[in-house]
């Protein structure tokens, strides 16, 4: 498999992946394509993820952006649009390094950008124990205790997944989600 | 036998297909049908259910799918999605496995590697399973949290199926074989429970239509509808049974009542018949009428009386049928049938009625009528029955007339006898003056001769009178009446100027008759024609033989006769007379006795002959009468008084008449005789036997035959035959009744000599006797 048919693949993949977000084609600051599919990923991981009901935000999907924001304006124009099938709509937060774990605590999604790779583990302490699904694409990050870390593989954007992190933070986690990771990170029983 | 059932009743429709085979084909048809049924509806429903199966196959499979590709299609992982696919090999029929995006691109697919290849997957269509060319085609949606991601298909090949199906049929046959082969099984013994209990009503009901016996019964095995069945025409027969019985005995008793009414029809036809055959061929004539009188019958003797025939004389009034007047007076008499009808009673016909028949023809008729009554009492008719009674008048008159004579007779028998002997007396003295007249006394001698002629009349006279009585006996001797004839009407025509003609037939049967009483009737005709006669008129004397058949209309047996007419063309008798002219005294004559034609009746009665008359007014009359003849031959003609023939020896006379014995004492005197006379019977023998011890014996005694008072000729012959059985003795009388003068000889007496007798009589008697005595 040659580089240029490979990144045709890719780029026939994002276009496939994003054709419903296709009213942001003209928006401006558009991402660059690995970041389009990611900001697609997330959206999507919220449709895949059991998201436990949280007070005084029932019918909201928080989907938190912590440091420095890559994806542009992608998620303004899908913010509004409804997640899963619970009824709620997604709003989308961009925290701050020094958001407050309360502030972190009530994200469903909870994004680390590559930014805060050197506060990771004390963000995740934050949360810890909470159903906020954690994502980043920082090496590591699911061995610090992440749960979803996004990775490029053969020109493809995969995830690695911490699943002792999953059942920790009480979330449920779509089978699929764990048999298309590229890796698994679960402790040892025996 | 091919039979129409419908034309005959005795025979028995010949089953063509058994019940057997009937229940078997139902049976079989039903099970095999059934089963047959059962296994396509298997069939088909194994198809269908092997379709369905197949397609909730496949659409769980596609779910399973779906279900587990939704991340790989959201994240767009296609080599997830196949590996998905890939656990469609499991499904062996499943020959494509694919899954479009939301746009409807291929996203993944899976292709079984086997010949031949499945086709490029189709295009997307709307989720559903359809079956085409063998395969079954699956759309199914890719869903999730109500989001459409895109589309899953798998396509199967459902020749398998066929392979199931064959499987099916072959398992179904098996089972239709299997299951025909019991069905026959128990039909073919089943059967029997139904078709038995009939095909045993069958037979019992043919054996009851072949042999008519009603008293069969079927047997009731089954409580089924056959067994109620059988029952009921157990029942029905038992009905049928009585009521043929029934039937049977009303036919006997109809049979019965049939020949009963038959028999009496048959009795009534004879009756009637013979009542017809009766009134038809009874010997008198029958008439009947209708209420109004008008003839509704005639039988064949009324037919022949009448002149009508039945045919002509039916509806017609009675009275112009039969036409009735009086016998005497013309006039018409009324009808007794007219009274029956209009009294209702029993009636009697007057006498003297004639009928006048058609053709003129008069009969007298007798007869009565009565009324024909309905059952109701009603007068319907009336019959009359006459018959004719012409010929019983004609005996009643003759009757009548032989008790006039009889009257005559008693009265003539009074005076004759007595007169006679006087006129014996005077005729024997005449006749001795007359002989012993000396020469010279001619004038003496025609006195004499004329009181001799007077004497003779008078003796006529009492001879006519003597043969109305009781002594009339004609004394027959065999002649012919040729001569008879001749003498008698030359003598009753001497000095009348009436010439009488002769047509006598040459050789005229002889006849057994007294030719005195016959000459006598002779004489009596020939005179009444001679006075009925104009001067100058012919009487036609004559006298030809007959031989009467049983159809000869004359109260006569049959046999051979002599008829004798007379025939004058005078002045003939008015009818009214003609049924009186025989009885006694009737005359129409002033100086006539009325004995003339009463003598000639009796006579020719008295000779077993019948006398008859026919005439018409101003065109003469015939008298008739037949004699019969004789086979005798002739009697040798007694010789005409001429010279007298003399004699000797001793004579015997006795009379109780002294006049008698003085007279024949004298002519015996005279013709040579040595008489002697005796006054009775008694005197007689005493004389006689003193004569024969005296030696000088009677050659010859005159035999007196009625003593008065003492013993008559009969008796003394006897007692004389008894002192000498060769005594010859003559019997004398002037009766002729007693039979021995018709034969003398068989009561001994020699010869018969009637009184009164003159000498030549006496001795041509003696000559006779004495000759013959050698």
């Amino acid at each position: 498999m040659n580089r240029c048919g490979a990144l045709l693949g890719l780029v026939l993949v994002a276009k496939l992946l994003l054709a419903p977000l296709d009213v942001l084609a003209d928006s401006k600051g558009q991402p660059a394509g690995e970041y389009r599919v990611k900001a697609a990923f997330l959206y999507k991981f919220l449709d895949f993820v059991g998201l436990p009901e949280k007070a005084g935000e029932e019918k909201v999907a928080s989907l938190c952006i912590l440091g420095k924001d890559p994806f542009g304006s992608f998620f303004e124009a899908v913010e509004g649009r409804p997640v899963g099938s619970s009824g709620r709509v997604l709003k989308v937060h961009r925290l701050a390094r020094d958001a407050s774990a309360q502030e972190l605590r009530k994200c469903a999604l909870l994004f680390v950008a590559r930014s805060e790779s050197e506060s990771v583990r004390d963000v995740l302490e934050k949360v810890r124990k909470y159903p906020v699904l954690t994502v980043s694409e920082t090496s590591g990050f699911v061995e610090a205790g992440g749960i979803i870390n996004l990775v490029v593989r053969n020109r493809k954007v995969r995830w690695e997944v911490n699943y002792d992190a999953v059942e920790e933070a009480g979330l449920r986690l779509s089978s699929q989600i764990l048999r298309n990771a590229v890796r698994v990170l679960r402790r040892q029983e025996d | 036998m091919d039979t129409n059932p419908a034309s005959g009743g005795t025979v028995t429709p010949a089953i063509r297909r058994t019940i057997r085979v009937r229940l078997m084909t139902i049976i079989m048809l039903g099970s095999v049908t059934v089963v047959a049924f059962t296994c396509v509806a298997f069939i088909v429903f194994s198809i269908l259910d092997y379709r369905r199966e197949a397609a909730e196959d496949l659409s769980s499979l596609a779910r399973i799918v779906a279900h587990n590709s939704t991340v790989a299609l959201s994240f767009g992982i296609p080599e997830d999605v196949e590996g998905l696919l890939l656990s469609l090999e499991t499904r062996p029929s499943v020959v494509l496995g694919c899954v479009y995006d939301r746009e409807g691109n291929l996203f993944a697919q899976y292709r079984r590697q086997r010949n031949p290849l499945p086709g490029d997957p189709p295009p997307v269509r709307e989720s559903g399973s359809f079956f085409e060319n063998g395969r079954l085609l699956l759309f199914a949606p890719i869903r999730h949290q109500g989001k459409v991601l895109g589309t899953i298909h798998i396509q199967d090949d459902l020749s398998a199926g066929w392979l199931v199906f064959v499987r099916n049929l072959l398992g179904a046959s098996f089972i239709m074989l299997v299951a025909m082969l019991l069905a026959w099984l128990a039909a073919s013994r089943l059967q029997r429970g139904v078709s038995g209990p009939i095909l045993a009503l069958t037979k019992t009901a043919r054996t009851v239509l072949e042999k008519g016996d009603y008293s069969q019964r079927a047997a009731t095995t089954s409580d089924d509808e056959i067994g109620v069945l059988a029952s009921t025409f157990n029942r029905m027969l038992l009905a049928i049974e009585s009521r043929d019985a029934e039937v049977r005995g009303a036919n006997e008793a109809l049979q019965a009542e049939v020949m009963q009414r038959r028999q009496a029809q048959e009795a009534l036809f004879h009756e009637k018949e013979l009542l017809s055959v009766t009134l038809r061929s009874i010997g008198d004539g029958v008439v009947s009428t209708d209420a109004q009188g008008r003839v509704t019958f005639i039988n064949r003797v009324a037919e022949t009386l009448t002149g009508w025939t039945e045919r002509e004389a039916a509806g017609r009034p009675l009275d112009a049928v039969m036409h009735l007047v009086h016998e005497e007076t013309g006039a018409l008499v009324e009808n007794p049938a007219t009274r029956v009808l209009d009294t209702g009673t029993v009636s009697g016909l007057a006498n003297h009625t004639i009928l006048v028949a058609r053709d003129g023809t008069r009969r007298a008729i007798a007869d009565s009528g009565a009324p024909i009554r309905a059952e109701d009492g009603e007068i319907s008719g009336a019959v009359l029955v006459f018959r004719d009674v012409t010929e019983e008048r004609k005996v009643e008159a003759e009757m009548t007339r032989i008790q006039k004579l009889q009257t005559v007779q008693v009265l003539a028998a009074g005076i004759a006898h007595d007169f006679n002997n006087l006129l014996s007396a005077i005729l024997g003295f005449v006749s001795l003056a007359r002989h012993s007249l000396p020469a010279g006394g001619e004038a003496s001698d025609g006195r004499l001769q004329k009181a001799e002629a007077a004497v003779a009349r008078a003796r006529d006279l009492t001879l006519q009178l003597l043969t109305f009585t009781s002594g009339g006996e004609p004394v027959r001797g065999t002649a012919t009446l040729d001569s008879i004839l001749r003498e008698a009407a030359a003598f009753a025509l001497r000095g009348a100027d009436t010439r009488c003609d002769f047509d006598i037939e040459d050789n005229l049967w002889p006849t057994n008759v007294d030719a005195g009483q016959i000459g006598q009737v002779v004489q009596n005709l020939v005179l009444n024609a001679d006075q009925a006669s104009n001067e100058g008129g012919t009487i036609l004397v004559a006298a030809r033989n007959r031989l009467l058949t049983s159809t000869s209309p004359l109260p006569l047996p049959t046999g051979k006769y002599v008829e004798v007419s007379v025939t004058d063309h005078g002045i003939g008798i008015p009818a009214e007379n003609l049924p009186r002219i025989f009885d006694p005294f009737f005359t129409t004559k002033s100086k006539g006795s009325g004995l003339g034609l009463a003598v000639c009746f009796s006579i020719i009665k008295k000779h077993e002959g019948h006398i008859e008359v026919e005439s018409a007014v101003g065109r003469g009359s015939v008298f008739r009468f037949w004699l019969h003849a004789s086979h005798g031959e002739r009697n040798v003609e007694m010789p005409v008084l001429g010279k007298l023939p003399l004699g000797s020896g001793r004579v015997l006379v006795m009379d109780d008449e002294e006049a008698i014995r003085e007279v024949a004492r004298d002519m015996l005197n005279i013709l040579g005789y040595d008489p002697d006379v005796s006054c009775d019977g008694a005197q007689t023998i005493e004389l006689y036997r003193r004569a024969l011890q005296e030696d000088r014996p009677y050659h010859v005694v005159i035999l007196d035959l009625t003593i008065p008072g003492g013993m008559g000729g009969k008796d003394t012959l006897r007692e004389l035959q008894k002192i000498n059985p060769d005594v010859r003795a003559i019997v004398s009388t002037g009766y002729s009744s007693d039979p021995v003068l018709s034969n003398p000889l068989e009561y001994g007496f020699a010869a018969f000599v009637r009184k009164p007798y003159d000498i030549g009589a006496l001795a041509m008697v003696m000559a006779g006797v004495v000759r013959s005595g050698g």
